[in-house]
């Protein structure tokens, strides 16, 4: 499909061009569940068990390869604490796929998950993917979340559901993985359901992605 | 889900009451806050200044990325419109790209699944699909596909905003060749997305520009802007923002344009604040097109004109200055010498378009001022003033960002009537004030570049370290006082045996005190012997640069011409009083420079309409 390029306008800079697609996601949760410890290994491969809190939001970029085609991640990592949430949840439009973060030590973090979920529902787009994830894991002797309870509540909201440690880099990259593939199966399936309509005039409609999310809503 | 909002267990969110709906009316805080918060915790809920600053970062950090991503958007759209426009065939029995018949000798067909159409196989491109196993596409539709998965179309259901290449260098191209598009030229991110330029000339004081200030004036505002029709729903998880809205709103208008810019669908959202943040991009992408440049006049060195000292701080002032192909992200680290990182830094575009005589100041933030109010902040503007010459007359002003020592301003500032010997000749200053309500504005600091620097046409980013004021000021140094510019044309029709003479426009011309002079120009062919020869345009209120666009017709058979002066001057039209000269010019066989070089091409090249900008000076005989 590149091939079409040859009498094109001149192809941006190679570094403006060195993937196929950009996902936007974004980590949310209570505040020190571990979303920044929990990016900074996927993306620098470090940790640090000092806890700095994150002011308002912030990001980093890992360009990542599935079947050929390299994906650029924008990674946003946003503060737990209340007082940020109103520039935090103005990103949530932007972001194709969540990772709703909770400590498996604390239980309040595990309780607000159902708030959580709720905010992305009111704030994202429609067709956001979402992964619970159950942080921590290296600290399984103050473990007070089992992970029944947390596959549990990730059945009920719809989310698949991953245990991770930052810590130890248990899952962490795997997480990751998964919610980029979920994505492109997404991706792939807007374009399949609507194979007869033209996608550049009008459009897949997506309105059966946010129906498992739906069922959970509390009102 | 209003659960999570309204007393869900926890108690924090109480359902307000009337009484409180109708205070909060009164209060202007929005629709919903936390009753049961206490001023105390609001208060600790604000955002401080390094936090502030910390978050204006990130936001800076991911516009530099949605910038890279809407180019890249951008040509992906090109791509497959060109694809589009090349298709020649009409998809039935000829090709619907290469218009090849098929089924003819060794041409084998196929339909696109997506458009019915017929295709050759070599146009055509061979898909897998999980539910109908292989089908054929082609190649406009593949690609149309292809744009769809890459752009992010497909989760946003439609192309999110992107800059293409060539809408630009377009509009920079028509701007070279006529004159007539020079509004174009002087405001290039129009052919971006979200055209939201602000483009002043010469207007001090009165910025018609979106200001951001009433952005960050309330946080109620702030979240007006972040989205539309949730904007309810937002309120209420808002954890009582209703104080010090300051930087919030700011990053929050900014979080949208940075990383969701797809939210134009919703009615009202931050529009002022993605066109500012769309303005600078367009502007920032802009300047890599310049590809084609009229000839550089070459540079002389000027030899009175710079005083050593100048030279001397203007060489200092090199030093640290980056010129970097604007591209936000490749921008080097800036070096920054003691003392001058004291001041801050500048950050600006400059662009010098000779075929509109404008040259354009996109005046993009600074950083890390040095703090000149009690609180530990500024309330930082720039001024910019051509130098040398009228200071007055040629000071441009941007609007005040407050309560901040990394302002983003994001404008745009032109200057119209700049000839070929102005670049050579002059320099901008920038310089950075504080404002203050009561009391002097202060001076933080400030930067001069020499136009000469300039190649037209392509912009250049500086990023300056501000430096302080030299002791003194250069301004007066000049040749003679002068009081504005005047476009001129003339024409000598054989035809009609006349001449024609058209006041074009005035660009700079001096204003007492902080007024912009209402004017007028008055145009005579001396010697007077008819009064056929006398004229006088419509009056211009209220600005350093009017434009007049009026066209004087003297009868005159062209052996004369060259006898007569042709004496050019404009007014100040005082209401109720009498009129008062600004400045004008002679143009005969006995004035000399340009003056004399117009006129007799005048008279040369007979229907032939030259255009020149002259300067408006008052130490010549202007009786009329």
């Amino acid at each position: 499909m590149a091939s079409a390029a040859e009498s094109g306008p001149a192809p941006p800079r190679e570094s403006d061009q060195n993937f196929d697609y950009m996902f936007k996601l974004l980590i949310i949760g209570n505040s020190s569940v571990g979303k920044t410890s929990f990016l900074f290994r996927y993306a620098d491969d470090t940790f640090t068990s000092a806890f700095v809190s994150t002011v308002g939001i912030d990001f980093k970029v890992k360009t990542v390869c599935r079947n050929d085609k390299r994906i650029k991640l924008q990674i946003w990592d946003t503060a737990g604490q209340e007082r940020y949430r109103t520039i935090t949840t103005a990103y949530y439009r932007g972001a194709m796929g969540f990772l709703l973060m909770y400590d498996i030590t604390n239980e309040d973090s595990f309780h607000a998950v159902q708030d959580w979920a709720t905010q992305i529902k009111t704030y994202s787009w429609d067709n956001a993917q979402v992964l619970l994830v159950g942080n921590k894991v290296d600290m399984e002797d103050e473990r007070v979340v089992s992970t029944q309870q947390g596959r549990q509540l990730a059945d009920q909201l719809g989310f698949e559901f991953f245990e991770t440690s930052a810590k130890d880099n248990i899952n962490v990259r795997q997480t990751f993985e998964r919610l980029v593939a979920i994505i492109c199966e997404k991706m792939a399936d807007s374009l399949e359901g609507e194979s007869a309509a033209a996608p550049g005039k009008k459009g897949p409609s997506l309105s059966d992605a946010p129906a498992q999310a739906a069922q959970h809503c509390g009102c | 889900m209003t659960d999570a909002f309204f007393g869900d267990g926890t108690d924090r969110w109480v359902c307000p009451n009337d009484r409180n709906l109708t205070l909060r009316a009164k209060l202007n805080s929005g629709w919903s806050m936390k009753t049961a918060q206490t001023d105390r915790q609001r208060r600790r809920d604000t955002l401080t200044v390094k936090e502030q600053e910390v978050i204006q970062n990130v936001v800076r950090k991911a516009e530099c990325i949605d910038v890279v991503e809407k180019r890249r958007i951008g040509w992906l759209v090109e791509r497959l419109e060109n694809l589009q426009r090349k298709a020649i065939g009409d998809g039935l029995d000829h090709c619907l790209l290469c218009g090849e018949q098929i089924g003819f000798l060794r041409s084998t067909g196929a339909v696109c699944e997506t458009c019915q159409k017929n295709v050759c196989t070599k146009c055509g491109v061979e898909t897998m699909s999980r539910q109908h196993g292989s089908l054929w596409l082609c190649k406009i539709c593949s690609e149309q596909r292809e744009v769809w998965k890459r752009s992010g179309a497909w989760f946003f259901n439609k192309i999110p905003d992107y800059l293409t290449p060539s809408k630009m260098l377009s509009s920079q191209s028509s701007a070279r060749h006529s004159r007539a598009s020079k509004a174009e030229a002087s405001c290039p991110s129009e052919t971006g997305i979200t055209p939201m330029n602000v483009n002043h000339s010469y207007v001090h004081g009165k910025a018609t520009s979106h200001d951001s200030n009433s952005e960050s004036e309330s946080s109620l505002e702030g979240d007006a802007l972040s989205d539309g029709p949730k904007q309810v729903k937002k309120n209420q998880s808002d954890s009582g923002s209703s104080v010090e809205g300051g930087i919030r709103g700011i990053a929050v208008s900014g979080a949208l344009s940075g990383s969701s810019s797809l939210t134009d669908d919703c009615p009202g959202s931050g529009g002022a604040a993605i066109g500012h943040a769309d303005a600078q991009r367009t502007t920032t992408h802009n300047s890599d097109d310049g590809g084609a440049v009229s000839p550089r006049t070459p540079v002389t060195m000027t030899t009175n004109l710079d005083v050593p000292r100048v030279t001397k701080s203007n060489e200092r002032e090199t030093l640290p200055k980056q010129v970097v192909d604007s591209d936000l992200q490749e921008m080097p680290p800036e070096s920054e010498s003691d003392e001058e990182s004291v001041l801050g830094m500048l950050e600006f575009s400059l662009l010098y378009d000779p075929s509109s005589s404008s040259v354009l100041c996109f005046l993009h933030r600074a950083k890390s001022l040095k703090s000149m109010d009690s609180n530990g902040l500024a309330d930082p503007y720039v001024k910019i003033h051509l130098l040398p010459g009228d200071s007055k007359a040629s000071k441009l002003r941007s609007k005040t960002v407050k309560k901040t020592l990394n302002p983003v301003w994001n404008e745009e500032l032109s200057y119209n009537g700049i000839t070929t010997e102005d670049v050579l000749k002059k320099m901008l200053q920038l310089s950075v004030y504080d404002e203050d309500r009561v009391g002097h504005n202060e001076f933080i600091g400030q930067s001069r570049i020499f136009l000469r620097k300039l190649t037209p046409l392509k912009k250049k980013l500086f990023k300056v370290c501000l430096e302080h004021q030299p002791p003194t000021q250069l301004e007066n140094v000049e040749e003679e006082a002068e009081q504005g510019r005047l476009l001129l044309s003339l024409l000598y029709s054989t035809e009609k045996k006349g001449l024609q003479v058209g006041i074009i426009q005035a660009a700079r011309l001096a204003s007492i005190g902080h007024l912009a002079p209402s004017s007028f120009v008055k145009v005579t062919l001396q010697p007077n012997t008819s009064s056929k020869w006398k004229h006088k345009t419509s009056v211009k209120k209220r600005t350093t640069n009017p434009e007049y666009n009026e066209t004087i017709f003297f009868e005159i058979e062209q052996n004369q011409v060259a006898v007569k002066n042709l004496v050019v001057s404009v007014w100040r039209n005082h209401f109720g009083q009498k009129d008062e000269i600004i400045g004008g010019f002679q143009m005969g066989v006995s004035s000399n420079g340009k003056l004399l070089k117009h006129w007799n091409e005048c008279a040369k090249k007979t229907d032939q309409k030259s255009e020149y900008w002259h300067a408006l000076t008052q130490n010549v005989d202007l009786k009329h």
